[in-house]
């Protein structure tokens, strides 16, 4: 042991233990504090370690309306997407003159209820709400009126650059930005659907869905040019792909702008199409027709007699374009023989024709993206009069879509393809559509659809080239409980082309008046039927459904060169 | 000898902790960056947002089919004008380069002079070609 240097040999062994004790006391001390150091440095190095949490930089999201994924068309075309906006919002507690303040902010939104703003700053909470999306020029503005009492909050909001183009399908939000109707809604039950899509250069979340913009566009332009040249209370039409069953576009007008939601609560803008139940008229002899031939009661060599008024306890049944004799089934469903119809249907029998309708869907509500459609009004009990007025579309109410859903089976080949509103490639849908029909009934069926349109009641159908086939409807609606010869309700049920089909029209026209350009008539194949041409001409090109002219397929029109 | 590395240890702890004044300033002024670049790209991406909504305001078919109305003298495809490329053959496109050729040529000068007549007869040069048969799609 060495001597230490501090201690002098002069000190005495009492003063020496001393010395001894406190150096032990300073070594038991360096010891505490060494491992309290180490303790801290310790710690202060796992701290170093950890993951800092992203985003805290002094970032935060003070949105209080949630983010929404973008809308987009089946080709990419955006239908809704969100934007940011800000809130104003005043704190009475900083408020230093509540007059002035009120006089400025509205200086700045002259529509402001001054009065109430009084009040509500008044009652002195901390946070009263003046306007919620704001314009960023308005923002600005309000910004340079300096008055510390006024705050903003950011929020999401809803935008739909298309406007009332789409607003049916794609729906709208309320102002928390929660979905309240079509697609919209739709997402916010099913958010898996929010596929994160790599092609959006914002990194967003997307929803695409089974709507063609272009296809929706020409469907909407027809359909108004229509309403206003028939002068009709309301129009709405169809486009489903009839493979896949894709909804490509459906408009109901009149309609309403998302953007401007209280629009959607005037009860006269709903979705007809969907919402609305009616007694289809004509159309349903597609149905009936199709029941006859597939149940085997009938062929297209079958003939009924339509020369007598078919009489059913107090009603007489009798045709509107009336020929007076004996008519084959092919002639009952090009001349729209009522008489011949209901034969039909009580020869195929009133339990087979119900399970018939049963089977395609038309007695029970349809499902799809958009909601449920309004329940069929069936009748209860069903007897032999109920057959003969269903067999020519009285007596039972139908959503137009459900009938055109039905229909579907009928034209391509025999598949209940159900409609929708995501897209949906033609293999997989067959390949979940149970079988429904014999194919030959849809080739049959088929073929008196283009017979229609180019012998009977659709010749006005005829679009060039696109070998449409149809069927029309026009149907007395009742007012007051009577049927109405006056107030009518057409439609056209058509497909085209024919002899490949691909995508299936339905266009309804609600109370078409008598007009020089429909010859002063008001029936289906005056209205309904040429408005059907005008749409199928402008959107084959677009669906790239190439025409086929008669004679030469060789034509090379110069003008198309001269163009490019 | 004990004072000297006494003396070096003072003086590596200075050093060290002006190291690690450094390196905290740094990464506190890296950090900011970030939060600034953090801010920029959400504004960008709303601004992006904002452009997209303004994009397909502009290019809804409404709007594009008014001005088109409007400024171009298009209308509709006629199914008379659509021609797949299956059903032109060779001969088509000779006749269409020999319509289109003597107009293109004969632009620039003395437009009054030949401009009209030349084209004239070179389509009714062309016309009774016979009538041209369409290949198979194998050859």
């Amino acid at each position: 042991m060495t001597r230490d240097p501090h201690i002098s040999v002069t000190a005495s062994p009492a003063e020496r233990a001393n010395w001894a004790k406190s150096r032990r006391r300073y070594r038991l001390a360096c010891l505490g504090l060494a491992l309290g150091f180490l303790l801290i440095g310790g710690r202060l190095v796992s701290l170093g370690f950890d993951d800092v949490a992203p985003g805290a930089g002094g970032l935060h999201d003070i949105s209080t309306t949630v983010h929404r994924p973008d809308i987009l068309d089946r080709n990419g075309r955006l239908l809704a997407t969100d934007i940011k906006g800000a809130t104003l919002y005043a704190d009475p507690a900083r408020v230093i003159d509540r007059d002035e303040l009120v006089e400025q902010v509205a200086s700045v939104l002259p529509d402001i209820n001054t009065a109430e703003l009084r009040q509500r700053l008044k009652q002195g909470r901390r946070f009263v709400s003046i306007r919620r999306e704001l314009t960023p020029k308005q923002q600005g503005e309000i910004y340079e009126l300096g008055q510390p009492g006024l705050g903003f909050i950011e929020e999401y909001r809803r935008v739909y650059p298309v406007g009332a183009t789409a607003c049916h399908v794609v729906g709208h939000v309320n102002v928390d930005n929660k979905g309240l109707a079509g697609i919209e809604k739709f997402v916010d039950d099913n958010p898996q659907l929010a596929m994160s899509n790599p092609e959006n250069a914002v990194g967003g979340e997307t929803v695409t869905i089974s709507l063609d913009l272009g296809v929706q566009h020409v469907v909407r332009e027809e359909l108004a040019s229509a309403m206003a040249t028939y002068r009709a209370k309301a129009a709405a039409g169809v486009v489903i792909d009839v493979h896949s069953g894709e909804v490509m576009a459906m408009v109901s007008l009149p309609d309403y702008d998302p953007n401007h939601r209280e629009q959607a609560l005037d009860k006269d803008r709903l979705n007809r199409l969907n919402s609305g139940v009616y007694e289809m008229g004509s159309v349903f002899k597609v149905f009936t027709t199709a029941g006859a031939l597939d149940e085997g009661s009938a062929s297209l060599r079958s003939s009924y007699d339509a020369s007598q008024p078919l009489r059913v306890a107090s009603f007489i049944i009798d045709d509107f374009h009336g020929k007076k004799r004996r008519l084959t089934v092919p002639e009952i469903f090009i001349y729209s023989s009522n008489i011949g119809s209901a034969k039909e249907a009580l020869d195929l029998g009133i339990e087979r024709h119900r399970g018939f309708l049963r089977k395609l869907g038309l007695l029970s509500r349809l499902n799809t993206e958009i909601g449920e459609s309004a329940s069929p009004i069936v009748p209860d009990p069903w007897g032999r009069l109920n057959t003969i007025t269903i067999a020519y579309g009285h007596g039972l109410s139908v959503t137009p879509l459900q009938l055109a859903a039905s229909a579907l089976p009928l034209v391509n080949g025999g598949f209940g393809v159900t409609p929708t509103f995501l897209p949906r490639s033609r293999v997989g849908a067959l390949r979940q559509s149970p079988s429904v029909l014999k194919p030959a009934t849809s080739q049959a069926m088929l073929a008196l659809m283009r017979l229609n349109v180019l012998k009977g009641t659709g010749k006005n159908a005829d679009a060039e080239g696109y070998r449409v086939g149809g069927k029309t409807g026009t149907a007395e609606k009742v007012v007051k409980r009577h049927y109405e010869g006056s107030s009518l309700l057409t439609s056209f049920l058509s497909v085209f082309p024919t002899d490949a089909p691909e995508y299936l029209v339905l266009v309804m026209i609600d109370e078409p008046k008598r007009v020089p350009e429909s010859n002063n008539g008001a029936t289906a194949g005056l209205n309904a039927a040429p408005t059907t041409r005008k749409i199928v001409e402008r959107i084959a090109p677009i669906l790239g459904v190439a025409p086929k002219l008669p004679g030469d397929d060789h034509k090379f029109d110069e003008k198309v060169l001269a163009s490019y | 000898m004990l004072r000297f590395v006494n003396i070096c240890f003072a003086l590596a702890l200075v050093a060290l902790a002006y190291v690690i004044y450094q390196v905290k300033y740094e990464s506190r002024a890296l950090d900011e960056d970030i939060a600034g670049l953090r801010k920029n790209i959400e504004a960008e991406r709303d601004a992006v947002s904002v452009l997209r909504a303004e994009w397909s305001l502009l290019n809804r078919p409404e709007r594009i089919e008014r001005l088109a109305k409007k400024h171009l003298k298009l209308g509709p495809a006629r199914p008379g004008q659509l021609v797949t490329l299956d059903t032109v053959s060779e001969s088509d496109f000779e006749r269409a380069r020999m319509e289109t050729a003597p107009q293109m040529l004969a632009a620039p000068d003395a437009a009054a002079a030949v401009a009209g007549p030349p084209a004239a007869v070179a389509a009714a040069e062309v016309e009774p070609l016979p009538p041209v048969t369409v290949s198979p799609p194998g050859e």
